[in-house]
């Protein structure tokens, strides 16, 4: 089944052209590996497919049907969820107020609904055991390490169990071990049948964990293969050429 | 959390000091008095608490006090009911006005509130034509002189004020939503939170409670007076950072707020018992004021130098 369509799609800043007609499919449980230089316009083709920036042209489509309305609420409740470069986190707050940021677990007492937090801790405490991350869920965000706030990014996008994932540069500030944790959660997500769109810099792990790579440069896409027909050297090639 | 424990601290501090200094002091009466008579800027606090949260402001509180009092009790000067909703409408109406083009139109809250500062305290005038209404039906008295279970009215609603939005800061979505707001607003933007509606409602929600403060002064006063409810805004302000709410959003306590509440009213209280003149009393109150910013500001630094 196809997850997702992006058919001609262009965003303009003003009179500066950032996405030029940009086309790509996915299928159900298919990991894309989307790469470019700075600017080539990966995070905001993201942020259009989010609703987070509106598109200036094209049509988007999810489960085969066109999106009308593109907002964050509405790309988030249908199953797209995001883990952006600059963490979708409110650092003042808990690991757990973060995980359900917007998403929030309710129980209604007799005058009005109230926040349901032993559930949402708790989950928050198994999720972050799945993606092998050891700290605790009542515990402000602003206190852990650049990697553990990458954890909790991403154990946000997944409490929906999305059908698409984002994420953008997420080893980026990752340690090696924590780096080989994320990989393992982006492959285990491909064998439950969640389609990802990985971008990344450090082409070593979008080769590793991806099936398709997609290139953009200046805005336009350039190249899109299957990852056995292309190689490391040939996406650097005309990244850089 | 320290902020929070200095301010209780404090608290504690003052009432030992002036009960050593003051054999008027620790009473009873003098301290029903004292909470009774932080009662108004306790309410109006709360709701500044709750903007303040938001990485917002409210300077125009007090000209809501002024101006919602006075326009309903120039509509109906002898109807109670119709005087209590006019006020709340009144006071509803400047709130949308602020809340709108704050949250929608993203223009600042400084200058927003600024504005309607100024234009609701000159409606306030204008209405009144700047004269007092004296003489208030029986049932705003009440509100700001009466008594129920041997208890006087305007503690009652400020104690039942403070409790239930305690509650909706600590156990709600509107509680979390504006400390998410003001601690990262494209973070919950892109969560799906809907960050105007959310700023929209807590401007009402602040001008509901200036209402409420307006009545209580009405009814205390048996007055409608347009110059009520002067720098009321700094008094709120005050209290709030005092009680440890971020005055760049994110992190807000109701406890807090209230605690400096009663750290202002214990220290006003306890100097009038020792005849300080009042012009000591702003000089100390100021004091107090910049300690608490620098206090908060050097925590904002602090965490700063964290997340660079």
């Amino acid at each position: 089944m196809q997850i997702l369509e992006v058919k001609n799609l262009s965003k303009k800043y003003e009179n500066n052209l950032v996405l030029n007609n940009v086309s790509f499919k996915i299928k159900e449980g298919e990991i894309i590996g989307l790469v470019g230089d700075n600017g080539a316009g990966k995070s905001t083709l993201m942020k259009c497919i989010t609703g987070s920036e509106k598109l200036s042209d094209g049509k988007i489509y999810f489960k085969e049907e066109e999106l009308k309305e593109i907002s964050p609420i509405v790309t988030r409740d249908i199953g797209i969820s995001m883990v952006y470069q600059h963490l979708n986190i409110c650092k003042q707050q808990t690991i757990w107020e973060n995980i359900y940021l917007g998403r929030e677990l309710e129980i209604s007492n007799k005058f009005l609904k109230v926040l349901n937090k032993t559930s949402m801790i708790e989950q928050t405490s198994k999720t972050l055991k799945n993606l092998h991350v050891n700290i605790k869920p009542t515990e402000i965000v602003n206190n852990l390490s650049g990697g553990q706030q990458q954890s909790v990014a991403i154990a946000q996008a997944l409490i929906t169990e999305p059908s698409l994932l984002i994420l953008d540069e997420p080893t980026s500030a990752l340690s090696l071990k924590e780096t080989a944790s994320v990989i393992n959660t982006i492959k285990k997500l491909k064998n439950i049948g969640v389609s990802v769109i990985v971008i990344s810099h450090r082409l070593s792990d979008i080769f590793e964990v991806s099936d398709r790579i997609i290139t953009l440069k200046y805005g336009k896409k350039i190249l899109d293969k299957k990852k056995e027909n292309t190689s490391i050297e040939e996406v650097t090639k005309l990244i850089i050429g | 959390m320290n902020q929070r424990i200095n301010i209780y601290l404090l608290l504690l501090l003052l009432i030992i000091l002036f009960s050593i200094i003051s054999p008027y002091f620790f009473t009873y009466q003098n301290f029903a008095n004292i909470i009774l008579s932080s009662s108004i800027i306790g309410i109006i606090a709360i709701g500044m608490s709750f903007v303040i949260a938001t990485a917002g402001i409210d300077l125009s509180v007090g000209s809501i006090v002024a101006f919602s009092s006075c326009f309903s009790a120039v509509l109906f000067p002898e109807n109670s009911f119709l005087i209590i909703v006019v006020c709340f409408l009144s006071a509803c109406i400047v709130g949308v006005i602020n809340g709108y083009i704050i949250g929608y139109k993203k223009y600042p809250a400084f200058i927003v509130t600024l504005a309607l500062m100024s234009i609701a305290r000159g409606f306030g005038y204008i209405v009144t034509d700047g004269m007092p209404i004296y003489g208030l039906p029986s049932g705003i008295k009440f509100i700001g002189q009466g008594h129920l279970l041997g208890i006087q009215f305007p503690i009652i609603l400020f104690v039942s004020i403070f409790i239930s939005f305690n509650y909706i800061k600590n156990n709600t979505k509107l509680g979390r939503y504006f400390a998410y707001i003001g601690d990262n607003e494209r973070a919950s933007f892109n969560a799906g939170i809907n960050v105007s509606k959310y700023k929209l409602v807590v401007y009402v929600i602040s001008a509901l409670l200036c209402g409420i403060a307006g009545l209580i002064m009405m009814g205390r006063m048996n007055t409608a007076d347009p110059s009520a409810g002067l720098m009321y805004e700094m008094s709120a302000i005050t209290a709030t950072i005092l009680g440890g709410t971020s005055l760049f959003g994110g992190k807000y306590t109701v406890t807090g707020t209230i605690a400096g509440v009663l750290v202002i009213g214990v220290l006003q209280n306890g100097l009038n018992l020792l005849n300080v003149p009042v012009y000591y009393q702003q000089v100390i109150i100021g004091i107090i004021l910049i300690l608490g910013v620098v206090s908060n500001k050097s925590k904002s630094n602090a965490n700063a130098d964290i997340r660079s």
